[in-house]
């Protein structure tokens, strides 16, 4: 299979690599994604809205359903004559026979499709699909640029924690789409786990998950009582759940983070005790800004060590350099 | 009457009440067992001094004790008691040994409310707010009891419309619910999927509080009818001309259903089987008087739930386990075995 080059028309089934799409292909990047699934709309509609808002036409991009729930229009697909598909790797994960069968109708429509991964291996291959992205779209220099700024961060990182000795804080993360009545996910050697790990910090959920995604007891996290506490927040409509992302104000993260805190149970947790509670962006965890949750975990596992790393700053610094958007809202918080 | 008929009488009704003691002390065991057993592993006698004298011991222990297990615990029992009565008034007013909340299409019901708070944070009442999914449980299958009832007596409300029209309302809810899960994103399926699974894990002493007090409610209304329950028992025609009301015994029953299941279901979620099997196992052990056989249904779901409780804890420790998968795989063997082990039909 060939790739005609520069590719001109762009279908990107998870459409929430939106961000790094832009990031790389620069000015005129809207006009060129000609389908994509409602992936953005629906998970990230914070981000969505503020892409909308900035480029209107975008509400006009055609949807093409997803792998996900066998909505997946290959014939949509077709019509539309892209000259590449753009997928996430995880699709292999979770959907293996629908994606190998997309695969194989795009083939036989000449259509070449290219897997991006910042979910799998997120540390590792981020760069890698940033690079590919680039390839691509002509924007070699632009991704490199990307590259070389997210390398620079990611290495001074883990240099900092190489010089750190000593017993690495516990932490727990949970997925705050629940409510505070009902314990969301927390991750084993995954995803968010994947990310503490490599920030230095003893993940309370690995040895009883190991590399599954489930709900721990309460019972079970207050008698571990970890040192730490992230959960993560996004635009989600569940009643209770965490709200971060573009479009709120740290004060609604505030005041939905509150009822989490005050369950039953939690005062007697370190990480409360010892006011340590954090929230970070859901969306944060499969995409090109894994670099921030890194930098953001690695400050709040050893806040003098990284006294002078400000996450925001880095935040607003890559949307400044990179986005078609601007940095908005609340990504990460500190609730005390 | 002569002696040998009263003796004979004494004797059965002594029987009864020894399988009522029996499964009581059970209960108490299991129940014990179950404060005793999680990740951090307490003795009996730190559980018992815990539980009465709180101050004494370690702040952590009192926090696992009295904020994690005791309301669990206590809730397996009281939703077991709920579920347990439900299905036995269910399967007596519609006369058919298949009814319970969950063949009727109520638990289905609930968890479309469930999940339309989950998916789109739909409030169908407007006050509440740490009890929205539940409250929203709670309305959807009163919704769908009064639905059932209203449909059925269009007509003649005879036992088997209400079967098949609650049959059509299980239906209705289980489409609507799989349309809700495939608008709703990765994560609101993973909140509702486990939601229908069933836990005992989100109790806390004010929903169990709640829940003791309408089974508190609901227990003497249906003290008053034993006789007449009894009597339904023997076929609509008889107990009409022993002059029971056949008409509003129904309804009388189903409102009363439906207010214990959705209490149960809208704390806990869906737990299936037990509305079914225990009334069932009531019915082997203790035989069609209501005066038995209600409060050892009762028991018997308590038996099960509590069992169910102690048994998802140690599938994998430190995880929440959802207790519903549990109730019928720990339920059916002992069930099969009460069927195998009797000779006659016992409805």
């Amino acid at each position: 299979m060939t790739l005609k080059y520069p590719v001109e028309r762009f279908v990107l089934m998870d459409s929430t690599c939106t961000a790094e799409f832009s990031s790389v292909y620069g000015e005129g990047f809207d006009s060129k994604i000609v389908g994509w699934d409602n992936y953005l709309r629906e998970n990230s509609g914070d981000m969505y809205e503020k892409y909308v808002e900035k480029f209107p036409t975008m509400a006009e991009i055609p949807d093409v359903g997803s792998l996900d729930d066998n909505t997946f229009n290959a014939e949509k697909v077709i019509a539309l004559n892209p000259d590449v598909v753009i997928m996430p790797n995880w699709e292999f994960m979770w959907n293996g026979e629908a994606t190998k069968e997309a695969l194989a109708r795009m083939d036989q429509a000449g259509i070449p499709v290219v897997f991006l991964d910042f979910y799998m291996e997120p540390l590792e291959n981020s760069t890698k699909s940033i690079q590919l992205l680039g390839k691509i779209t002509g924007k070699e220099q632009r991704a490199q640029d990307i590259v070389d700024y997210y390398e620079e961060k990611v290495n001074s990182v883990y240099s900092r924690l190489e010089k750190i000795q000593g017993k690495k804080p516990t932490v727990y993360v949970e997925c705050a789409y629940n409510g505070p009545d009902t314990y969301g996910i927390s991750y084993g050697d995954v995803a968010w786990g994947d990310i503490v790990k490599k920030a230095g910090g003893d993940n309370i959920a690995e040895p009883v998950l190991l590399n599954k995604s489930k709900a721990l007891s309460a019972e079970y996290l207050v008698n571990q009582s970890p040192d730490i506490i992230i959960l993560t927040g996004r635009n989600w409509s569940t009643p209770g759940s965490l709200k971060m992302g573009y479009t709120f104000t740290s004060n609604v993260t505030k005041s939905t983070m509150t009822p989490f805190v005050n369950r039953p149970g939690w005062d007697t947790i370190n990480a409360v005790e010892n006011r340590k509670v954090y929230g970070i962006y859901h969306g944060y965890c499969s995409d090109v800004f894994n670099f921030v949750a890194l930098e953001t975990f690695a400050k709040w596992f050893y806040p003098e060590e990284f006294k002078d790393v400000d996450p925001v700053d880095t935040l607003k610094e890559y949307h400044r350099k990179f986005m078609p958007i601007d940095y908005s809202g609340t990504l990460v918080y500190r609730y005390y | 009457m002569n002696v040998k008929a009263k003796e004979a009488y004494k004797k059965m009704t002594g029987r009864k009440y020894l399988y009522l003691l029996s499964i009581s002390v059970v209960i108490f065991l299991t129940f014990i067992l179950d404060i005793m057993t999680g990740p951090a592993s307490l003795s009996a006698s730190e559980v018992i001094s815990t539980i009465f004298f709180p101050a004494s011991s370690e702040r952590s222990v009192q926090v696992i004790v009295w904020t994690f297990r005791l309301p669990v615990a206590l809730m397996a029992i009281v939703t077991g008691i709920t579920l347990g009565l439900a299905g036995a008034n269910m399967q007596t007013i519609l006369d058919n040994p298949l009814a319970s909340p969950y063949t009727l299409g109520i638990s289905a019901a609930a968890g479309f409310g469930a999940a339309l708070a989950i998916v789109f944070g739909v409030r169908v009442l407007p006050f509440t707010d740490t009890l929205f999914v539940p409250v929203n449980a709670f309305v959807f299958s009163l919704i769908s009891c009064m639905a059932i009832y209203g449909i059925a007596s269009f007509k003649r409300a005879t036992s088997e419309t209400i079967v098949l029209t609650g049959i059509a309302v299980l239906f209705l809810f289980n489409s609507l619910l799989a349309l809700l899960e495939y608008t709703a994103n990765p994560e609101q399926v993973q909140a509702i999927v486990f939601w229908l699974f069933g836990s005992l894990t989100k109790t806390t002493w004010t929903t169990l509080g709640i829940t003791v007090g309408i089974v508190l409610m609901v227990i003497p209304l249906l003290a008053m009818d034993v006789w007449k329950l009894t009597a339904l028992r023997l076929g609509d025609d008889k107990a009409k001309s022993l002059g029971v009301n056949v008409e509003k015994m129904r309804l009388k029953g189903l409102i009363l259903v439906s207010i214990l299941t959705s209490t149960a279901v809208a704390f806990v979620g869906t737990i299936g089987f037990i509305g079914l099997v225990a009334p069932h196992i009531a019915r082997m052990l203790v035989g069609e008087d209501h005066r038995y056989f209600l409060p050892f249904s009762a028991l018997s779901g308590a038996f099960i739930l509590s069992t169910a409780s102690v048994l998802s804890k140690a599938v994998v420790p430190g995880i929440v386990f959802p207790i519903g998968i549990l109730t019928s795989l720990i339920g059916i063997p002992f069930f099969v075995w009460l069927l195998l082990s009797k000779k006659r039909g016992y409805w």
